[in-house]
């Protein structure tokens, strides 16, 4: 049964989203233009997951994922250990990193971490976006802006700021597509250690081997229904 | 007490890096002018526009015999009423924050009212100033038109833009109390209808009153908007601001592009165009795949067909409506030299929907006839079987053109102006809906047919006309 989550759990980062509970999907109807991209979806994500959104372009993975970010207008119901995703606890319970990643073009890299610290009142994060930085070997290029930056180096940016937050859910819109081999096995690293420490992670893939990679468990989308979980 | 400063101490740094984005944003900007324009030549521009702007209004005088002021108040207050009662079709929020806000900031635990309250309030003080600008014109009309002075239009066209974007907020949101503002905005302005005469004739106490109410008003809507904001952002906002602030981008970039001479370059504008209200695939709506054995010709007309068919409603509906009024004016007998030359110019425009919306280049090795053949196919079915029914049904204006000559005449003309629109397209690698391309065009027909009608009847025009679509559509590259 999840709870709703309170301003000091939604600050706790991965252990207190474990202790809250689960991300739960009833319903969950995305439409475009009339037609539903998303239909009666229901999903149930137990802590300490790691779970793989597998299907054909076009299926709806990314959809999912926007809809569970409080990106997308959807009918239904989504509760982030307990919280709507727009609601300020259910925004503070997860991070979300889309396929293109998103970042402020007039902020240095170091800024961002300075800036996601302040939007997520969380002090320790801005040292945690650092040290991800770093092992993602962007260490040197802190106080240069993202626009000078390559696709794969601005990938490895956001992740940063999401791992550095450590939500208890973390969303990943296809994170592999544009990373070199170090920087995915930093990656895999990261979402076992999550996944151990009781936090959930739903990433959208294709490749086979991350199943066994990261230990994980699988969602078949596909014409915009859901298998459920298996694995 | 400590960790209410620590939040404090956030707010301001968040409010700081906000600023220092702001400032870089703003000298790049100033960078790019001086390195694109020269500062010196914006200045200089804006001195004489300046110069022209207040030499045009020292100059406008009265006209020699006004217009009845009992006009004033209705024509006022029906502006307003048309100001205000367009919010309801607005569908975009009023004030969005860009990609990167939506996704780092918008999805953070951090109150939708801190990130969008000094957005809405630069939006409501840029509103206001527009509807003081607005205003001012009004003054200047009013005074022309009906040697009126009303210095009071300034502040009553800045309260009703101010009362205008606190409703596109509320309309946005859906909010229930956009509906009695909506109500007494509306009673308002009816009002004013009602008690303008007097106060008009008596000078500007009726407009000066009307604004002070309507300030008071707006100021404490802004205020309830205002206050109103919650943590959460409005139901779909962030995908809304999301799609707006990518469309504004393409805007920008097809807007510097085009200032920079690279026409050709308004792809992305078009194509974004297109996305934001596209169907997903399924829901398009389809024709069946001509056989190969048609060919090139068939597979662009096609192609032209479909996206002819994929036209918006509203534009289909508009279209088939200027086709009859054309039908229309000719069957009044209006097939004069210079009213065709006008015609001839109307069909240029007409022809650019005849083409359908689609902007895409065609950079196939097509052999040019089948290409231009393909395009122009469907809207001359279109026409054709349109000017039948109209001819038909009888439908005549009495002229002295009969039914039948003034469709196959209209046929000829619309035709004409496909093709030559067509041939304007292609030569100059410029997509057919340009105002260019199909200004081009429509100045080609109209030429054409003005010279056509010289040389005799409505019979010798419409075989002068096809055969000159004829001869370019199988002559020309």
């Amino acid at each position: 049964m999840s709870q709703p989550m309170t301003s000091n759990e939604s600050q706790g980062g991965a252990a207190a989203g474990a202790e809250a509970g689960t991300v739960t999907l009833e319903g969950v109807r995305v439409r475009f233009g009339g037609e539903a991209v998303l239909d009666e979806v229901d999903l149930t994500l137990p802590a300490g997951v790691t779970v793989l959104l597998r299907g054909p372009n076009g299926a709806g993975k990314s959809t999912l994922l926007r809809a569970m970010a409080g990106l997308l207008p959807f009918d239904g119901d989504i509760k982030l250990f307990g919280a709507r995703p727009r609601t300020l606890q259910g925004r503070a319970a997860f991070a979300f990193v889309a396929d293109v990643p998103v970042l402020f073009e007039d902020l240095t890299v170091r800024e961002h971490a300075t800036f996601m610290s302040r939007a997520y009142d969380r002090p320790d994060a801005e040292d945690a976006v650092l040290t991800w930085l770093e092992r993602f070997e962007l260490g040197d290029r802190l106080d240069e802006f993202p626009g000078t930056h390559s696709r794969g180096m601005r990938h490895k940016t956001a992740l940063s700021l999401a791992l550095g937050v450590d939500p208890g859910l973390l969303l990943l819109d296809e994170p592999f597509n544009t990373l070199d081999a170090d920087a995915r096995k930093t990656l895999q690293d990261a979402l076992l250690a999550r996944a151990a420490g009781g936090a959930i992670n739903l990433l959208s893939a294709h490749e086979q081997s991350l199943e066994s990679d990261l230990d994980a468990r699988v969602v078949e989308v596909r014409g915009g229904h859901v298998s459920p979980l298996r694995g | 007490m400590a960790s209410a400063r620590a939040a404090a101490g956030g707010r301001a740094g968040l409010g700081g890096l906000e600023r220092r984005m702001f400032r870089r944003r703003l000298g790049r900007g100033y960078h790019w002018v001086g390195r694109t324009f020269g500062w010196s030549t914006v200045l200089y521009l804006v001195f004489w526009i300046a110069l022209f702007v207040v030499g045009g209004v020292q100059s406008a005088a009265p006209l020699a015999s006004p217009v009845p002021v009992r006009v004033l108040p209705i024509a006022l207050d029906a502006l307003a009423l048309v100001a205000l009662a367009s919010v309801a079709l607005q569908r975009t929020p009023p004030v969005v924050v860009g990609r990167a806000h939506a996704q780092l900031l918008g999805l953070a635990p951090w109150p939708a009212r801190r990130v969008l309250r000094p957005r809405l309030l630069g939006y409501f003080v840029s509103r206001v100033l527009v509807g003081g600008v607005v205003g001012t014109a009004a003054w200047l009309l009013v005074s022309i038109l009906f040697a009126r002075s009303l210095p009071a239009l300034v502040a009553a066209g800045a309260a009703l833009w101010a009362l205008r974007s606190v409703l596109a907020v509320l309309v946005y949101e859906r909010r229930p109390a956009a509906l009695p503002l909506l109500l007494v905005s509306s009673l308002l302005a009816a009002a004013g209808v009602a008690s303008g005469p007097a106060g008009f004739r008596q000078g500007a106490a009726a407009p000066a009153l009307a604004a002070a109410g309507a300030a008071v008003f707006a100021v404490a809507a802004i205020a309830s908007a205002l206050a109103s904001q919650g943590d959460a952002y409005p139901a779909g906002y962030l995908y809304d601001a999301t799609v707006v602030s990518e469309f504004r981008s393409a805007v920008f970039f097809a807007v510097m592009t085009q200032n920079a001479g690279a026409l050709r370059r308004r792809g992305p504008l078009a194509r974004t165009r297109r996305r934001r209200g596209r169907r997903s695939g399924r829901a398009r709506l389809r024709l069946p795949s001509p056989p190969a054995e048609y060919g090139a010709l068939g597979g662009v007309a096609w192609r032209s067909a479909l996206n002819l068919l994929r036209a918006p409603l509203l534009m289909k509906l508009a279209l088939l409506a200027a086709l009859g009024y054309v039908y229309a004016t000719l069957s009044a007998g209006v097939v004069g030299g210079l009213p065709l030359a006008v015609l001839g110019l109307a069909a240029g425009f007409l022809a650019s929907w005849l083409l359908g919306p689609s902007a895409e280049p065609m950079p196939l090795p097509l052999d040019p006839f089948a290409r231009g053949g393909g395009r122009v196919m469907p809207g001359m079915v279109v026409t054709a079987v349109l000017f039948v029914v109209l001819s038909a049904a009888g439908v005549n204006r009495g002229g002295s053109v009969s039914g039948s000559e003034a469709a196959l005449l209209g046929f000829a003309l619309l035709t004409l102006a496909m093709v030559t629109l067509e041939k304007a397209s292609s030569w100059l690698h410029v997509s057919h809906r340009e105002w260019t391309t199909w200004g081009l065009s429509g100045l080609l027909s109209g030429t054409l047919m003005w010279i056509l009608s010289a040389l005799g009847g409505t019979g010798a025009i419409t075989i002068g006309a096809l055969g000159l679509a004829t001869f370019a559509l199988v002559m020309l590259p």
